[in-house]
């Protein structure tokens, strides 16, 4: 061993450098680059030996220091095993002493011969070992070292238990326990997918959430958001604005006829707020048409943003019960109105010269009433025939009083006094309507004066037009551009008796929307719905009545369903809604209504809208003993008076008098 | 139009998820609790239904309505390449006479739930300047109609992730890129998939829930 590790060791330790460099290779000359090898690795060696000893010295050292340096160090001794390897073959181990025994053992000696310290450790250690037992026999030596060796791995496996138990205790477990606990268990990931899909379902499609219409049960209390969005109260969920599957169909013909007893405020309250968008149409003439953009403006609606608690606080129909309650309300609104008539007179005197009144060349209505079957419809006939005389004789006044000029507050003064006997009478009358009105011959007869024609239809809309402002004051607070019309408007109204007769006349038409509308009037949906059905009506008859109406009220719901009806009947609310709903109602109102009046609305449009606004005010009084009248059955004893019927029918031919 | 993922996450984990949202974030968390009502017409209006959802916020003193249509996801090659799911959302503030004005319109009630949570918004520059709202809810149905007193939840143990993000036809992808680089924020908690896409719990969702409850001294703020 020794003899050939002598020349080994020359060609082995090549790294502390006694280079012989013998090669007559060129290529290989240049990597033979002995100096630069030797500084490297003499480098190298003074690092490692500077971490060992910092390693002993520093204190705290982090594994990120150390690991770093360990790569340094790790990177730049492969790069120099990368650069001797070429190297190495350049150089042979010459073993000298080779005999005969030598020789064939030769290359395994070469190939497994130690470096020197290495060796000399080795013999060292061999020392130690086989110090005691150097003289015993071998198979002693070697039952000896054999038992040792047993020693040091039992000792060695308990070490590595406490090692172990030492972790688990102190939660130092090895790199491979997260990995353990990553994979969830095959069940409870099922179940949790399971639990995904539901949700994810009920997210985003309502999948299980859904409630069959015989499961559903209606809460004893509607939570407070949800009573005050459908207008119940919170303790009546079954009100019939609750509306859950297919909302009952009412006849087309039906008059806002409540679908439950407790609703009876309600149609109360939608024929309220069809008077007032009656009153928007062109009351007229010009001098009137100031009166639609004031209404519009002045709308109180309960829940909406617009409604202004100032000029209308007035009780609302549901709370007006009582006859007492009725004239409390009624005088409220006389009160307002006359401070409104001053404007409006002001106005009408300078246009009444210029104002062109609507003249309904051929009133449909005493065709109508030709036409109408002889039961007790024609009693309403004749004591509207009563009240109408009554207002014609109180409109003839009005003309000679405005002529003359006399003094407002004068004026006012009779008014007032005229309009409290005139709706004391009026009540009466109304009172008596009650029990003898019924809803399907009016409707007849309403429907009849719809298919006369674009003539009976601005007749209508006057009719409308008038209702509010007759329906408070009975005409007394009329101004004098509308007695030119009185007559023929008056009959026309109180024959029709409310303005929502209108739009029920269009449900008949044969109009699908139109019954829905129906239906969901007659489900008393609220002030609201007359609006939609106006408008719808106004729509399909293709007439401006209904969108005038309908913005007029400054309902945003007006406008939308306005423009969604009369455009698209599929699918309304997405092409609409994004506009409608973000709209300011009063300048798509003011759009319009200008548009859809032929520009025929002047500059004092707000003005004399705040009038007939208030003075639609005055049609609850009108409107709930209709209502009533509505809801109670048809109780007709047949009393037709032919005559008056043809005495009727020939003032109604009169063209009005100017 | 609006981008949106949805991922879901163990009712145990919320709480590390809302540390980390509120130190993504900045701290301003909203409490969600919306009664969502579902309409849909019926086939009376027009041949295609229509669905609209109004949403009645309740976390507030006075209840806040708006109503809601989400149109159908965009389709395509490219669409279905992106990793968030890119609609047309109509959204408006209403008033609170809706509910009566849909049934008036012919519109039924489809279905309800309550939505209870809270939401973060994060205001991202990179790629695009875009606000991505966080929400965490429960979904609770409810027995009754309208009886939101009576909610149960649908799922006890899971809630809804869900991230939106206005969008723009000519700047969703960026948007979508905005969004998924945010729920790489969110991997360790939560993973983040299409809606219609199921996308499981994340296995390590403890690991990573204890990192931070632990390291996150920070309050919780009601």
């Amino acid at each position: 061993m020794a003899a050939p590790g002598g020349q080994v060791q020359a060609a082995v330790a090549v790294p502390p450098g006694q280079a012989a460099p013998r090669t007559d290779m060129a290529p290989v000359l240049q990597q033979l680059n002995l100096a630069s090898l030797r500084t490297r690795t003499q480098d190298l060696h003074n690092a490692i030996s500077r971490i060992l000893h910092s390693f002993h010295t520093l204190p705290a050292l982090k594994w990120s220091e150390v690991l770093g340096q360990f790569a340094m160090v790790n990177v730049e001794l492969l790069n120099l095993v990368e650069d001797i390897k070429p190297i190495l073959k350049m150089f042979v181990v010459y073993p000298k002493n080779v005999n005969a025994e030598n020789a064939t053992i030769l290359p395994i000696m070469l190939s497994s011969k130690l470096l020197p310290e290495m060796e000399a450790e080795e013999t060292i250690l061999k020392d130690k070992m086989l110090a005691g037992i150097a003289n015993l026999p071998v198979h002693m030596q070697s039952e000896k070292i054999q038992r040792q060796i047993e020693l040091v791995r039992s000792v060695c496996d308990g070490a590595e238990k406490v090692l172990g138990e030492a972790r688990k205790v102190y939660g130092l477990s090895s790199r491979q326990g997260p990995v353990a606990l990553a994979t969830l268990d095959k069940q409870q990931a099922a179940r949790i997918g399971e639990q995904e899909k539901l949700l994810r379902a009920a997210s985003n499609s309502g999948d299980g959430l859904r409630i069959s219409p015989d499961q559903q049960q209606a809460p004893l209390m509607l939570p407070p958001h949800v009573s005050s969005a459908l207008g119940t109260s919170a303790t009546d969920p079954a009100g019939a604005s609750f509306q859950r599957g297919s909302s009952s169909a009412l006849p087309p013909s039906g008059l806002l006829r409540p679908a439950a007893p407790q609703q009876q405020t309600n149609p109360a309250q939608i024929l309220q707020r069809s008077n007032i968008g009656v009153s928007m149409q062109p009351l007229g003439g010009a001098g009137s048409l100031p009166g639609v953009a004031a209404a519009a403006t002045t709308i109180p609606y309960v829940n909406s943003p617009r409604s202004v608690a100032g000029n209308f606080n007035v009780p609302s129909p549901q709370q007006i019960n009582t006859p007492s309650q009725v004239q409390q309300a009624a005088l409220l609104r006389q009160q307002k109105i006359q401070q409104l008539q001053k404007q409006q007179q002001q106005v009408l005197q300078a246009q009444q010269q210029n104002q062109q009144l609507r003249r309904p060349g051929t009133p449909p209505i005493p065709q109508a009433q030709a036409t109408l079957q002889p039961q007790g419809h024609q009693v309403n006939i004749l004591q509207l025939q009563q009240q109408q005389a009554k207002l014609q004789q109180q409109n003839q006044l009005q003309q000679l009083q405005q002529q003359q000029q006399l003094h407002q507050q004068q004026q006012q003064q009779q008014y007032q006094q005229a309009q409290q006997l005139q709706q004391q009478n009026l009540q009466q009358q109304q009172q008596s309507l009650h029990n003898q009105l019924q809803n399907t011959q009016l409707h007849a007869a309403q429907q009849n004066v719809l298919a006369q024609g674009s003539q009976g239809r601005n007749q209508l809309n006057q009719l409308g037009n008038m209702n509010p402002l007759y329906g408070n004051n009975q005409s007394s607070l009329l101004p004098p551009t509308m007695s030119g019309q009185s007559q023929t408007l008056l009959q026309q109204r109180y024959l029709q008796g409310n303005a929502s007769h209108l739009y029920n006349m269009g449900n008949t038409t044969g109009n699908n929307m139109g019954n829905t509308m129906s239906n969901s009037m007659g489900n008393n949906m609220g002030n609201t719905m007359s609006n939609t059905m106006g408008n719808a009506m106004g729509n399909t008859m293709g007439n401006t009545l209904g969108n005038t109406m309908g913005n007029t009220l400054g309902n945003t719901m007006g406008n939308t369903i306005g423009n969604a009806l009369g455009n698209n009947m599929g699918n309304p609310l997405v092409s609409n809604m994004g506009n409608s709903l973000g709209n300011n109602v009063t300048n798509a109102m003011g759009n319009s209504l200008g548009n859809n009046m032929g520009g025929t609305l002047g500059n004092p449009l707000v003005g004399n809208m705040g009038m007939a606004g208030s003075a639609a005010q005055g049609t609850s009084t009108l409107a709930l003993p209709l209502q009533q009248q509505l809801a109670g059955p048809g109780n007709y004893s047949g009393l037709i008076n032919a005559n008056q019927l043809n005495a009727f029918a020939q003032q109604r031919q009169q063209p009005p008098p100017q | 139009m609006e981008c949106v993922v949805q991922g879901i996450l163990e009712a145990k984990h919320v709480d590390a998820l809302e540390v980390l949202l509120q130190g993504l974030c900045g701290g301003l968390r909203e409490t969600i609790k919306v009664h969502e009502i579902c309409l849909k017409t019926g086939p009376n209006l027009g041949a295609v239904a229509s669905e609209v959802h109004l949403c009645c916020s309740l976390s507030q003193p006075e209840p806040v309505w708006s109503v809601r249509h989400v149109g159908g996801a965009m389709r395509g090659a490219g669409a279905e390449q992106l990793p968030a799911l890119v609609r047309p959302v109509l959204e408006a503030g209403i008033s609170n006479n809706s509910l009566r004005f849909m049934h008036a319109l012919g519109y039924k009630l489809d279905y309800e739930m309550l939505r209870t949570g809270f939401s973060f918004q994060m205001h991202k520059t990179v790629p695009i300047a875009v606000t991505i709202t966080i929400a965490v809810t429960a979904i609770h149905r409810l027995p009754k109609t309208h009886s939101v007193d009576e909610a149960q939840p649908v799922t006890p143990n899971l809630h809804m992730v869900q991230l939106t993000a206005p969008a723009s036809p000519d700047n969703y992808s960026d948007v979508v890129g905005a969004i998924s680089g945010l729920a790489e924020y969110l991997a360790p908690l939560v993973h983040l998939s299409k809606p219609g896409v199921p996308a499981g719990v994340v296995p390590t969702a403890s690991t990573a829930a204890a990192a931070l409850i632990s390291r996150g001294g920070i309050t919780k703020v009601l």
